[in-house]
Formats: structure tokens, C-alpha cells, sequence
């Protein structure tokens, strides 16, 4: 199964990627709504791109009190089913690449923001043209 | 917030601390200017005095991001600076890429205005709906690095983006640069001595919103189909993979690389000045983008070894390699770097530090001056440690320095003994390192230039033909790919109008010059797509080069109303009187006379006065502009309507 893959040493830091991912999800643009983050040190143009990358260990699943998440058969992707999430934050604080946080929705709802691979086929790495972040 | 609602403007003064939020909802507003740089453009005509003098605290210094900056459009980062310049005493247009304008918009301001003046040093924070005038007293003289680490660490927050100056701002440097992303500068014209004079020291912002588009799935479409376009014409990829100085030998090799202030047009061992060198050195660790721009086309480089170990900035451009390397008589790329480095945290324009360097040492040359005046630093040509200390030495005006730091024409004044002919400045600006006697759609563009002899108004690299793109621009500006050889005056006002259309259209989109004027992977049309899917309403490509015209006209009015005309477009004494030796073609000069030839045909394609070589107030009620004809007439009086 495909995996999200990031190398860091091609990230650019333009952030592409998190506008794009934005726009997909919510239709609108802010960094706030986007399931990747670009961490880092701009300083030292040291730029991290953080998002979920399928790991083994798939802690999120595990930690959730009301099993509110669960992984997509078809293609390996976190879902968060928001009917069920309390918005506790185990998942976060388990996510050992600190690819999950809470942020909030064009509403201003709150939710819990995953990648979710876009159906498999990743508007992040669409746009990537560096090649930080490959599917494959 | 643009592009799917009202433009939002933020206001604060400096002296009554007043702070105003104001919404333009005029639509036609918005068509005719294009929001950015053409909104700011008119409103700063609307509601300020273009006769102040730069320093009265009356005068404003306007940030106004870009209609796109936000969205996903690649390359659509930018945010335009526009301020009264103490340099040139005239309208000045800057631009500056980096993250502080995407930050601007998700906190809710499309254009940010700074009035009046603080009477100890202070910054700004801004944090959605929360504005707040700060005391600054513990930030000042701390250099640009030090200043965004301090910041962040204060308010816990690492997306906080600054636009900020450093050391040479506050001594008002003539050339001080605002600072955006550390590494990138709205370096030209001395916005950064325009916010040293009002005590500010930057403006921090964190935005929490979000930004829409009015018709999100044509808008989506639009900006695949364009990045499908990027990828394939030719010269995005070299830019990505060597930076802006990819092109250096290749222009060398055509002798239009100005060497040791442009008395050479070739220097030996160019290849330790190309982005092909930084990266073989290993010099180069990264490339780093604007917001939203995949391109990616600056650079990050350290110096791990040697004389400068411990180096590390962003950089270094094709006109820091041209103006510290080359123009300064060296091709030590590590000499270049830390002089980079100086600019970049101490926040100097590199055009100009560099400029004022050569110049001087150019002094030294002809028996001018001495060492003496430079502090016993040796000003031979190429001297590395010379280079790098005059650039530390301009920021705080320790000595020579504070000669430097008024600028080349000012020191020129000061020097005195013909030194003004070998000053490559015009309207007070020191020149771009682009040798104009061998491109003179270049020199056209650089003497009509609101802000004076620079590329950043006007890119006209197609006239060289470089690629099959570049043909088909001219041809279709000309009529005929002909046209595409920079060494006649034939076509070149036209050429010239063209390409400061679609960069002032670019700039109010917030889009960079690279796709619009150099690589040509956004024309009139894809931008006409992306405003009207944007916003929701609906305009032409024809409409696009109308508004982009709108604006250079806006800026022309300032500039009369400022009190110059066509006397004041021309081109440094050296490039008007001087011959380019060992040049390729006859003609390798910049005469008076074909610069009058194309300032003529530039003048009247405008529909401009040809005797003042200004707008009448024809054109500009032509132009849709007839709400100012009352307040320009008051200070431009034309005889004849052409």
C-alpha cells in the first residue's frame, strides 16, 4: 500500500502544499485548515514537512478512548469519525511525528486534523514540485 | 478580505496611536485598480499630499498585499511597499516576497497603512482583530535575525512574520531595506529609513482567518491548467535547480556583465559568481520559497570553513553576486556571501551597498581619494575583508561609512572632483548591475523607471530572445520576432509599455515578475481567469493590461505631482557618455539622443505630453482616473493637450 513519504532536505518551505491541502478539505485557504504543517527553523531555511505518514504503529487508533478513528481498508488512511470524537487530544499527544492537532473549521468548529490522502490521490504531493513529499 | 470580499484596509498612526479599519466596497474600485499595488496606488493619491516632504510624519509608507496573496496560486506571495523615498524624493514602488503577506491577509487586511511618527521606538502587533502600538526600546539595534528569534519567542509562536528593519534602517540608511521572512527585502529606495524615521521598528502579525474565493471550482481549474503551464516552459526548471544567477557566464560571455562599476563588461573567472558554483561548492544547503511559490527560486547558503566560517543567510541573488563580485572587482563567493549576510540582518539593499563600494573604490583608483578616507582599509579593487567591512560600516555609519550610507549621488556631492561621472546613479538610485548599453529596452524602461534606473518596475528580458517564449512575446508586443535583439531603439517603447502593464497588474495580483516578464507561464489572460474567478467579477484580458496601464499612470501623476518631469528620466553619466569597450555591437552606449528617441515613442504611446513628459489631463480622465485631474492640475499645469 502507498504511503505518504516526506524528505525534508527538497522542502522549500513555500507551503504549496498546505494551501492546496486547505483548499481540497474546506474551499477556503488558511494554514489553520490545512492537515500539513511546515515546521522548522526558517532562520536556518531548516523546513519540516509534518503530516501523517501511515506509520506502523498507528497510536492514534490505538489511544482513542471512544474509537473514533479508524484506518481506510482501501488505501491506509486515518478517519476521524467526528460524530463520535470528544476532542480529548489522546491522539495527539500519541502521534510520535506530531502529524495530528486540533484546529478549527470555517464554522469555528473544532475537529481533529489528519491527513486523509485525499482519496488517494494527495493534493499535497500534486503540487509538490521539489519532491519533498512523494505517494508511492 | 480579497479576492471574494471587500478590500480591508488597516490604518494606524503613529503619533495620535489612532487606529481605523475601513472596507472599500466600491467593485469598480477594485476592476479599475486590481486591488495591491494599483488600490494602494490610489488610494494613496485620494487621501494623502503627494508635496510633503518624505520625512514629514504626515507622509504615509502603505504594505498592501497582493489580491491573490493566500491562495494557492503558485508564485502569488507578494506584497507591495509604496512610500515617498528620502532617497530619490519621489514616488517609490517596492515589493517584497516571503511570508508577511499571506500572514497580513489571515489576520483581515488586505493593505496596512502607517501614518505619523512614534517619538520613542516602537513596533506593531497585530493578531486578528487585536492591534496594538508596542515599545520597541529593547529591540532596537538588534539585527534581523536576532529581532524575528526574540519575537517569536516571545509570543510562542513561530508562524509570527515580520516586517521589519534592522541597524541600517534605524540609522536611516539612504538604502535601508524592510525585511519580510529575514531573507527577503523590499530592499529598494529606503523604506527602511522611511520606518526608522517613524521609530518603527516592524510589524509582527499572526493570522488566524481564512481567505475565500468567489468561484472555487473554475478558480481551481485556472490554477491547475497554469501549473500544468509552469511546468512546461523552459527556464522554470533552471531556475528552481541554480537560482537567479543561473544565466551569469552566458552573460558575461555576451559582455553585458558589469565589472568594477561598470568599467568592464567581462571579468576572468566568472564561474565562482553563477548559482551553478554556489551548488558544486557546497556552499548552497537549501532552496527556499515565497509563499506559495514552487519555484522556489532563492537560495540558502553557509560557510562552514575558512576566514568567514559561521556565515549563514539566505542568497545570495544575481545582483548580489553582480554588485559585490563582479562590480567590486571580485569573484570570491565567500566575500560575496558575507556581505549578503550584512545586508540580510543589518537589512541594506544590495544593489546600492554594493554600488556605493564601487564607487568608492573607483575613488581610489583615479587618485580621487586615498585609503586614508576608508580608515586605512585598503579600497584596491577586489579587496574581500574592504568589501565586507564598508557594508558593516555603512549600516551603523561608523567613518567612511556615513559617507556611503547617504547614497552614491550624495557622496559624489560630498567628494566632489568629476567622482559624479563614475556615481552609476540616476534620480538618486544606484543602477541594477544590468549593463544597459547592451540592452536597450532595459535602458528605456530604466530612464522612464518611477523609482529610477532598476529592473524591478520593468523586466524586459525578452528582448534578448533568449527561448522560443521570449520570441513570442516580442512578436506578438512588435509584430515581428525581429524585434527580439536588444541592441536598436526600434520597438523599444512598446516593448517597454508592455512589460510595465503586466508587472503592475502582476504586482496588484500579488503575483512575482518571474511568470509575467521573464519566463511568460502567466500572460494577460490566465491573470484576467484568476482575478475574475477570484473575486466574481468578471474581466478581460485587455482589461488586465488597461489596469496595469491605470497604475503606471497613477505613479507618473505622483511623480508630477512631486515636481519632476522628462528631464529626470535618464540613465547614470558613465552609460549616457561612456562607451562599453570590447562590445559586440557598434552602438554600445546609451546616447542622450536614443535615449530622447525612445522617451519620445514611450511618451507618446501613453498619450503623455512630449514636453514634460507627463500625463495630461486627457488621459487621464481617458483613463478612468477623471476624480483626480482637479487635485493634479493644482501642481502640474501642461500647455497643450497632445
Amino acid at each position: 500500500m502507498k504511503k505518504i513519504i516526506v524528505n525534508s532536505k527538497l522542502c522549500s518551505g513555500c507551503k504549496t502544499c498546505v494551501l492546496n491541502c486547505s483548499f481540497l478539505h474546506h474551499n477556503a485557504f488558511s494554514h489553520k485548515l490545512s492537515n500539513i504543517r511546515i515546521l522548522g527553523k526558517e532562520e536556518r531555511a531548516d523546513f519540516k514537512p509534518t503530516l501523517c505518514i501511515q506509520c506502523e504503529e498507528r497510536n492514534c487508533v490505538k489511544v482513542c478512548p471512544v474509537e473514533a478513528i479508524s484506518i481506510n481498508k482501501n488505501n491506509g488512511a486515518v478517519i476521524v469519525d467526528k460524530d463520535k470524537c470528544i476532542l480529548c487530544e489522546m491522539c495527539i499527544d500519541a502521534c510520535e511525528y506530531n502529524a495530528i492537532r486540533k484546529t478549527n473549521d470555517t464554522k469555528g468548529n473544532e475537529y481533529i486534523a489528519i491527513c486523509d490522502l485525499c482519496n488517494g490521490d494527495p493534493h499535497c504531493v500534486k503540487y509538490c514540485r521539489l519532491g519533498a513529499l512523494k505517494y508511492e | 478580505m480579497l479576492p471574494k470580499n471587500n478590500p480591508q484596509l488597516l490604518r494606524i498612526n503613529l503619533s495620535t496611536k489612532e487606529i481605523e479599519k475601513k472596507e472599500y466596497k466600491d467593485k469598480e474600485l477594485l476592476k479599475k485598480t486590481l486591488g495591491g499595488r494599483g488600490l494602494a496606488t490610489y488610494i494613496y493619491i485620494n487621501e494623502y499630499d503627494q508635496t510633503l516632504p518624505p520625512e514629514d510624519e504626515r507622509s504615509p509608507i502603505i504594505y498592501a498585499t497582493g489580491l491573490l496573496t493566500s491562495t494557492m496560486v503558485p508564485s502569488s506571495g507578494r506584497t507591495s511597499v509604496i512610500f515617498k523615498s528620502p532617497v530619490t524624493k519621489s514616488f517609490f514602488k517596492t515589493n517584497v516576497g516571503g511570508h508577511f503577506g499571506g500572514a497580513l491577509k489571515y489576520a483581515g487586511y488586505d493593505i496596512l497603512i502607517v501614518e505619523g511618527k512614534s517619538e520613542t521606538p516602537c513596533y506593531i502587533y497585530i493578531n486578528d482583530n487585536r492591534v496594538e502600538i508596542l515599545d520597541a526600546s529593547d529591540l532596537w539595534g538588534m539585527d534581523n535575525r536576532k529581532l524575528n528569534a526574540k519575537l517569536r519567542s516571545k509570543y510562542n509562536d513561530e508562524e509570527l512574520q515580520l516586517a521589519c528593519i534592522g541597524p541600517a534602517g534605524e540609522n536611516q540608511v539612504a538604502f535601508a531595506s524592510i525585511h519580510a521572512s529575514i531573507y527577503n527585502a523590499a530592499a529598494r529606495g529606503g523604506g527602511g529609513a522611511v520606518m526608522g524615521a517613524k521609530n518603527l521598528k516592524c510589524i509582527a502579525v499572526h493570522g488566524n482567518k481564512f481567505v475565500e474565493v468567489a468561484k472555487p471550482k473554475e478558480f481551481y481549474n485556472a490554477v491547475a491548467r497554469i501549473s500544468e503551464k509552469m511546468d512546461h516552459v523552459p527556464g522554470v526548471k533552471g531556475l528552481t535547480m541554480y537560482g537567479t544567477s543561473i544565466g551569469m557566464e552566458s552573460t558575461n560571455a555576451i559582455g553585458a556583465f558589469p565589472v568594477r562599476n561598470f568599467q568592464e563588461n567581462q571579468i576572468d573567472g566568472v564561474r565562482t559568481l553563477t548559482g551553478q558554483y554556489v551548488i558544486e561548492s557546497g556552499l548552497m544547503k537549501n532552496r527556499v520559497g515565497c509563499y506559495t511559490c514552487p519555484v522556489s527560486c532563492h537560495r540558502y547558503c553557509t560557510i562552514d570553513d575558512g576566514k568567514y566560517k559561521g556565515t549563514y543567510t539566505g542568497g545570495p541573488e544575481y545582483e548580489t553576486l553582480a554588485s559585490f563580485g563582479g562590480g567590486c572587482g571580485t569573484t570570491d563567493t565567500e566575500v560575496v556571501l558575507k556581505a549578503n549576510e550584512y545586508c540580510n540582518i543589518l537589512g541594506m539593499d544590495v544593489i546600492s551597498a554594493g554600488g556605493v563600494i564601487q564607487w568608492l573604490m573607483e575613488c581610489k583608483q583615479r587618485g580621487v581619494v586615498t585609503d586614508d578616507i576608508a580608515d586605512g582599509l585598503d579600497l584596491s579593487w577586489g579587496n574581500g575583508d574592504t568589501i565586507v567591512e564598508l557594508t558593516r560600516k555603512i549600516a551603523y555609519r561608523e567613518g567612511v561609512g556615513d559617507l556611503l550610507a547617504d547614497g552614491v549621488k550624495a557622496a559624489a556631492e560630498k567628494i566632489g572632483k568629476d567622482s559624479y561621472k563614475w556615481a552609476i546613479q540616476a534620480k538618486g538610485l544606484e543602477q541594477s548591475r544590468v549593463e544597459t548599453r547592451a540592452a536597450f529596452s532595459y535602458a528605456l524602461a530604466f530612464a522612464v523607471n518611477s523609482r529610477g534606473p532598476d529592473h524591478l518596475n520593468t523586466e524586459c528580458l525578452a528582448e534578448f530572445g533568449g527561448d522560443y517564449v521570449a520570441v513570442e512575446v516580442i512578436k506578438k508586443i512588435t509584430g515581428s520576432e525581429k524585434y527580439a535583439y536588444p541592441h536598436t531603439t526600434e520597438k523599444r517603447p512598446e516593448i517597454v509599455r508592455w512589460h510595465e502593464d503586466i508587472y503592475a497588474a502582476g504586482d496588484s495580483l500579488g503575483i512575482c515578475a518571474f511568470p509575467t516578464t521573464a519566463q511568460f507561464w502567466m500572460d494577460e489572460s490566465d491573470l484576467a481567469e484568476l482575478f475574475s474567478t477570484a473575486t466574481g467579477i468578471e474581466i478581460t484580458k485587455n482589461d488586465i493590461m488597461e489596469a496595469g496601464r491605470r497604475t503606471i499612470l497613477m505613479e507618473r501623476m505622483c511623480v508630477g505631482m512631486m515636481g519632476f518631469d522628462r528631464n529626470h528620466d535618464k540613465l547614470p553619466y558613465r552609460l549616457m557618455n561612456e562607451k562599453l569597450e570590447n562590445a559586440k555591437h557598434d552602438n554600445a552606449i546609451n546616447s542622450h539622443e536614443d535615449i530622447e528617441i525612445m522617451k519620445d515613442g514611450y511618451y507618446k504611446l501613453h498619450k503623455w505630453d512630449l514636453t514634460s513628459g507627463l500625463p495630461t489631463n486627457k488621459i487621464i480622465k481617458d483613463s478612468n482616473l477623471g476624480e483626480f485631474v482637479e487635485k493634479y492640475s493644482k501642481h502640474v499645469h501642461i500647455k497643450e493637450e497632445c
